[in-house]
């Protein structure tokens, strides 16, 4: 039984946290942190995932564990920024973190767009001309 | 700056030089063109045999390329569909690259008749470097057979455009224009590549202080395909340029500006 279980086996807490997390909850966000960086790995060692994205992750991935282990952390920030409940201190700055990579992650895909774009256009008047200087040839043909 | 410059003409015999030396180039942007191709190649060749003619492939899945080069056209194949604004915009580089004096955009479906090619080249002999060549009625006004929504969505670019640019274009959506080489030069490299380039890269032009004037002109119905998109698209299009266009706001008078 959860409640049973002696306060040392939750992660560093020397309180009850205030996010209120059960240690079957630590359990949970351990695992899901460690199988999320392994699985960034691999696709890293494949090289199926650029290496400044992998970092991207796993270092988000390490602040998710940091806060797991010390949630009264987020208490800290909360009373900082003045907020009231915790909780929300956490989905405020998650939620504008995130939305951060969004907007870099469209300036990526404008840039990719872009770039394809013009291999296209490169391609097709390359194709163009080829027919171009392909014809006379064809005529002069000795 | 919406001058009817079929009245200015060129009189003077130094542009009439310029303007028989200049090579020009005759852009076709085609997607699927295959049905009203044939017609418009032969047409524009008929009437205009001193242009050299670039088709545009737009990611075509038919016989547009093939018709294209057995017209004798220049054939460039986009090896998947890019939009009105990458084709276009291949064909700018083109120009450039093979030293082209100025070039017309031409529509593939018909809509443009080749005899108004010269009204347009006479406004770049005229000292402008981009014409829109735009759609007359009999009346005099423009005259579009389209909805209520479209209508006044078309005449809130107008206004923005106008009050941007300080200028009095009465159509900014008109594919039927001219440029000479600094525009070939400047679109080569920058083109608007989404939905309704042609509102965009006017208000390049005007920004970038070179002269665009439009000519009314006799346009078409089209003779086959369907007019554009559906409604909600069209709504995201226009707030979509409406943003660009706002983006690209410059408090620097055009060249033109009171001229």
């Amino acid at each position: 039984m959860v409640h049973t279980w002696p306060n040392a086996l939750i992660l560093g807490a020397q309180k009850v946290p205030s996010l209120g997390l059960s240690t079957r909850a630590h359990v949970m966000v351990l695992l899901v942190c460690f199988l999320g960086a392994a699985f960034l790995l691999r696709l890293l060692r494949r090289r199926q995932l650029r290496g400044k994205y992998t970092l991207l992750w796993i270092l988000t991935g390490l602040v998710v564990l940091v806060i797991a282990s010390f949630p009264s952390a987020v208490d800290h920030v909360a009373h900082t920024l003045n907020i009231y409940n915790p909780p929300n201190a956490l989905f405020l700055l998650a939620i504008a973190f995130l939305l951060l990579v969004c907007i870099y992650f469209s300036y990526e895909l404008s840039r990719l767009e872009e770039r394809t774009r013009l291999l296209a256009e490169e391609l097709a008047i390359l194709r163009g001309e080829q027919h171009v200087t392909a014809q006379p040839s064809a005529g002069e043909a000795n | 700056m919406a001058v009817p410059l079929r009245t200015v003409s060129s009189s003077d015999a130094g542009s009439e030089a310029r303007a028989s030396a200049a090579r020009a180039l005759a852009i076709i942007p085609a997607w699927n063109e295959e049905a009203a191709l044939p017609g418009t190649l032969a047409e524009l060749h008929e009437v205009r045999p001193d242009l050299d003619v670039l088709v545009v492939s737009d990611g075509s899945t038919d016989r547009t390329a093939e018709i294209g080069r057995a017209a004798g056209a220049v054939v460039a194949e986009l090896p998947f569909n890019l939009g009105i604004g990458g084709a276009l915009q291949t064909g700018f580089k083109y120009a450039v690259r093979h030293g082209y004096d100025r070039a017309v955009q031409f529509d593939a479906d018909g809509q443009h008749d080749p005899r108004e090619i010269a009204t347009l080249f006479r406004a770049l002999d005229a000292g402008a470097d981009m014409v829109v060549g735009t759609r007359f009625g009999d009346g005099g006004t423009v005259e579009y057979r389209v909805g209520p929504m479209r209508r006044g969505a078309m005449s809130l670019l107008r206004f923005m455009m106008n009050t941007m640019t300080h200028s009095d274009f009465s159509d900014t959506s008109s594919g039927f224009r001219a440029f000479d080489r600094p525009v070939l030069e400047m679109f080569s490299n920058t083109y608007p590549v989404e939905f309704m380039d042609s509102t965009e890269s006017l208000l390049h032009v005007c920004n970038a202080g070179l002269r665009a004037i439009e000519v009314p002109t006799v346009i078409r119905e089209r003779q086959a395909g369907t007019p554009s998109t559906r409604h909600f698209r069209l709504v995201f299009h226009y707030t979509r340029v409406l943003v660009t266009m706002l983006s690209q706001w410059t408090f620097r008078r055009p060249a033109d500006a009171g001229s």
